[in-house]
């Protein structure tokens, strides 16, 4: 099966990245409301293998803290340096030293879901703009 | 406008994201799980809302079986629809679910679609012959 490569005109496209089921579910129902197609993803692991595959996807939501062989932050990293064109997120309830690129990019939890969704869709449409 | 509630326990991403995918596409309000104890949590808070629950048989923590039996027994309404690829399994099945196993795995979207709609067909038609006699 292979996910969609090619969205349609004018889909924008977000990569949800959180261990916990429950806010998983609720931050991604709270996306689709605004309009975003989202792919959910448990781990790491699954989110590569779906980028891998050719999924296209406008903008990573990423929690820090999880399991698997990489956390969020090295997950970022990594979509920083293969796919750049795409937007990141990131998310954690713990202290952590962020580089500037972060900071701008960075939501402390707990997050009201609206409010972050509010963030992604400011970030998406900044993006837009940019674009035309 | 939601059609229904499906709620897909898949433990592969490229699997379940496209499958999701679809199905929101056709209305339905889709929940994902990725395992059982994903599934049971998502029970535990959203019983209410979901009408069917389509899982693969052979998941890696816990079989579809297991689940589908937990299911029955304490969400009685929520129809379950198994898929997989081992005819054995399959049979088996056929023991748990109402509706019996299926779908074979990797998914043939337009004919889960078609199932569903017929499940949601059964339990509206249910619904609505309990309606009369009350």
């Amino acid at each position: 099966m292979v996910p969609q490569a090619r969205p349609q005109s004018g889909e924008l496209r977000v990569l949800v990245l959180e261990d916990e089921v429950l806010i998983r579910l609720a931050i991604a129902e709270e996306l689709r409301a605004q309009g975003l197609v989202v792919i959910e993803a448990v781990n790491a692991d699954e989110a590569w293998s779906y980028l891998k595959a050719g999924g296209h996807i406008d903008l990573v939501f990423t929690d820090v803290c999880m399991p698997g062989s990489m956390d969020g932050r090295e997950f970022a990293n990594r979509v920083r340096g293969t796919y750049p064109e795409i937007h990141i997120v990131m998310t954690s309830g713990q202290k952590m030293a962020l580089t500037e690129e972060e900071v701008a990019h960075f939501l402390p939890k707990p997050y009201a879901f609206d409010q972050a969704a509010r963030f992604v869709m400011n970030i998406l449409n900044s993006k837009n703009q940019q674009t035309f | 406008m939601d059609d229904g509630c499906i709620l897909i326990v898949e433990s592969d991403v490229l699997v379940r994201a496209p499958l999701a995918e679809y199905l929101r596409e056709c209305g339905y309000r889709v929940l994902e799980a990725a395992h059982g104890e994903e599934a049971r949590a998502i029970l535990a808070k959203e019983s209410a809302a979901i009408d069917i629950v389509l899982a693969n048989v052979n998941a890696p923590k816990e079989s579809g079986f297991a689940l589908a039996n937990w299911i029955r027994q304490n969400f009685s309404t929520i129809d379950v629809v198994l898929a997989g690829t081992v005819a054995g399994a399959v049979e088996k099945a056929a023991d748990l679910c109402e509706e019996g196993p299926a779908d074979t795995v990797p998914y043939d979207h337009k004919f889960v679609h078609d199932r569903i709609r017929q499940l949601l067909a059964g339990r509206a038609r249910a619904k609505a012959k309990d309606e009369d006699k009350s």
